[in-house]
């Protein structure tokens, strides 16, 4: 790329950025969302917070039977007595059946008088919890009994019976396995919408800029100026997309920021923690992200820029054609049902176990659908698919076409009023044969 | 004598066959105004916009300054002028942020672009209003304003497409003034409707009608063989345009 031509587009974005600070409409859209953002999400975990402080008055209480009482069930029920919302009762003295027709029974936690020796024993050792089927609180406790004691390195074995719920706790016999799967196709759907979700909640509001620039060009007579200097006219489209990148950084950025804030709010007011266990909350996320799920982290973000160039040099493409900001503004909104649109076939393709393999390959070819499948089918077997890479690697391929397509159509002599039809044969030439 | 612009056998047909322009043979020298007259939709846009490189011809070639306006467009648009028909300024910008924004489209520094807005305001008698948002200024300020704008980098060639219409009649003279001074150092290119405006400034008149050059003379020749007496210049060109149509019925 030539160096004129860069400087001219960044004369170009400059301007751009300029007009746009100009314009309260256009700076409300900008810096309005993030602020509502901040407003709700600190409304709503104040909300949350007084809920949850109501709650927090009625400690369920926890009865239990130690009937083997030694230095590990001692570390049990001390990692329990740490537990919020939860009233410890020794009931050591009372027999299990009698606890259980306690009509004010909660929860019932056993320890039986093998415990220990099994457990020293490295053979399966049980702690039964029981409560009562349809009393989530309980039921809500109960699995906080079963993460403390994973706590200290117990592998928890979940299991039903008619009337009550029973747990029982083994010790780990083996290091916890390697091997990763996928997720359950429902969760896997769910986390590759998230990319387009993220998409259309943070990059199609400024998009809207976007589309209406070169649109208001045409309309206050403004291009044919620009037209008329010693400019490539490339370094226009340019640097309308280097604006566009410049305003969803911003709106990113800001967004980020009330999201930030909301949680850290979030994170002090519902649970009063301490400096170091908020670093020890934000280290457990990191390590996650690090750890076993760095690599569906890093393609995710990665489909999420794809889609975000995507969306951005189609817009730019678009505003090219549009004649009046009406126009600008129905391609807007087509723009805005598409991705929600997309969500349907994502969930279908998800949950369906019998697709042959072509199929998958076909579909990695489908615009945006394609590489939202990849990343599921990525999720799905919890590993790179060949789909994610070829939706990866189709949609890179589409975001340049656009881009080409686009400075094709800027330097047609019919710039200053290109029909839609032209427009279209130019981006499936440089779709499909890269001319 | 240097030629300015000259054209051979220039022809453009817009899409679905529409002659806009017809076997055009013109040769401008250096220095002067030169008029492009004709009624709306005559060719004289296309003939500018194919001149300035933002349309291309059909058949036929074009040149400005000895620049081939296909295929040296950037070269010859380093050298040209223009102000549009239609205002082409941005409303929510000052003057001053339009004039050093296209200075520094023409790749001038930020300093130089600065010094080249206030240049080209004085020029206009603009430098006063530098501050001024555009959506605020009148109809005549704004053509002044365009007038600056054309005038950026100091251009050879200045096309000005309807540089009065809209304005009143003694910001309409302030602008016939600032052409006459401008035009003792470069070409200008007049399109316009005011053939009073053509007579006083151009040294010669192109007329166009539908898209074919009917005349290119000087003001005063085309008088002295088509007036009768009395008949002012608009006269003659009105009978001539009504003329020329009725030998192509």
């Amino acid at each position: 790329m030539k160096r004129s031509m860069m400087r001219s587009a960044l004369v170009i974005t400059e301007k751009e950025i300029i007009q746009m600070t100009r314009s309260k409409r256009q700076m409300a859209l900008l810096l309005g969302v993030p602020l509502m953002f901040l407003i709700f999400g600190i409304i709503g975990v104040t909300i949350a917070e007084v809920s949850t402080s109501q709650q927090q008055n009625q400690l369920v209480p926890v009865w239990y039977i130690n009937k083997s009482p030694s230095q590990e069930t001692g570390l049990i029920i001390n990692e329990w007595d740490k537990i919020e919302g939860v009233q410890l009762i020794d009931r050591s003295n009372s027999s299990l059946d009698t606890l259980l027709n306690d009509t004010e029974m909660r929860l019932v936690a056993y320890f039986p008088s093998n415990f220990t020796p099994l457990f020293r024993l490295n053979q399966t050792a049980t702690i039964y919890i029981y409560y009562y089927k349809g009393d989530f609180e309980a039921e809500q406790v109960a699995n906080q009994l079963v993460v403390a004691v994973s706590t200290i390195n117990l592998e928890i074995v979940i299991r039903e019976n008619p009337n009550l719920n029973l747990i029982r706790i083994l010790p780990v016999i083996e290091p916890v396995e390697t091997r990763k799967e996928g997720l359950p196709p429902a969760l896997a759907s769910i986390i590759s919408i998230l990319p387009l979700y993220l998409v259309l909640i943070l990059v199609i509001p400024p998009l809207s800029l976007i589309l209406i620039s070169v649109t208001i060009e045409r309309e206050q007579r403004t291009l044919e100026s620009l037209l008329v200097q010693p400019i490539e006219r490339t370094s226009l489209f340019l640097g309308k997309i280097l604006y566009g990148w410049f305003v969803i950084a911003v709106y990113l950025g800001a967004n980020l920021g009330a999201v930030s804030i909301t949680g850290i709010y979030a994170f002090f007011v519902l649970s009063p923690s301490s400096e170091s266990e908020f670093t020890g909350f934000l280290r457990t996320i990191v390590n996650q992200l690090k750890g076993p799920l760095l690599a569906e982290f890093l393609v995710g973000i990665l489909v999420f820029l794809v889609l975000s160039a995507l969306m951005l040099n189609l817009a730019v493409f678009l505003s090219l054609l549009a004649k009046d900001e009406r126009e600008a503004n129905l391609i807007f909104g087509l723009t805005t049902v598409f991705p929600v649109m997309l969500t349907i076939p994502i969930v279908a393709v998800g949950t369906s176990e019998t697709i042959p393999s072509f199929v998958y390959a076909i579909m990695a070819f489908l615009p945006m659908l394609g590489i939202v499948l990849g990343f599921q089918f990525m999720l799905l077997y919890g590993h790179i698919h060949f789909v994610t890479i070829l939706g990866l690697f189709t949609h890179i391929y589409y975001v340049l076409a656009i881009l080409k397509s686009t400075a094709s159509l800027s330097e047609d002599e019919s710039f200053l009023e290109i029909k839609w039809t032209k427009a279209f044969r130019y981006l499936f030439r440089s779709l499909l044969l890269w001319k | 004598m240097s030629i300015a612009i000259e054209t051979v056998d220039l022809s453009k047909i817009y899409e679905g066959g529409v002659y806009a322009l017809q076997n055009i043979n013109l040769s401008i020298p250096l220095g002067g105004v030169y008029g492009l007259i004709g009624a709306n939709g005559a060719g004289k846009t296309t003939m500018i916009r194919i001149l300035t490189g933002i349309l291309k011809p059909t058949s036929g070639t074009a040149t400005v300054l000895g620049y081939d306006v296909v295929e040296e467009p950037l070269q010859l648009r380093e050298r040209i002028g223009v102000l549009p028909q239609e205002s082409g300024l941005y409303e929510d910008l000052t003057i001053k942020e339009n004039l050093e924004f296209i200075a520094k489209l023409r790749g001038m520094t930020r300093s130089k672009a600065k010094e080249e807005a206030i240049r080209v305001a004085n020029l206009v008698g603009l430098e006063s209003k530098l501050e001024t948002q555009v959506s605020t200024l009148s109809g005549g300020m704004k053509r002044r304003a365009m007038m600056a704008r054309a005038l950026i980098g100091d251009p050879d060639i200045l096309f000005l497409d309807e540089p009065t219409t809209g304005i009143d009649v003694l910001i309409a003279r302030r602008i016939r003034q600032v052409i006459r001074n401008l035009a003792t150092k470069r070409t200008i290119i007049l399109a316009t409707h005011n053939m009073f405006e053509a007579e006083q400034l151009c040294n010669k008149v192109a007329l166009i009608k539908r898209g074919r050059l009917m005349h290119y003379e000087t003001p005063e020749n085309l008088k002295k063989r088509y007036a009768r007496q009395g008949e002012t210049f608009e006269d003659v060109v009105s009978e001539l345009l009504k003329l020329e149509e009725e030998i192509e019925e």
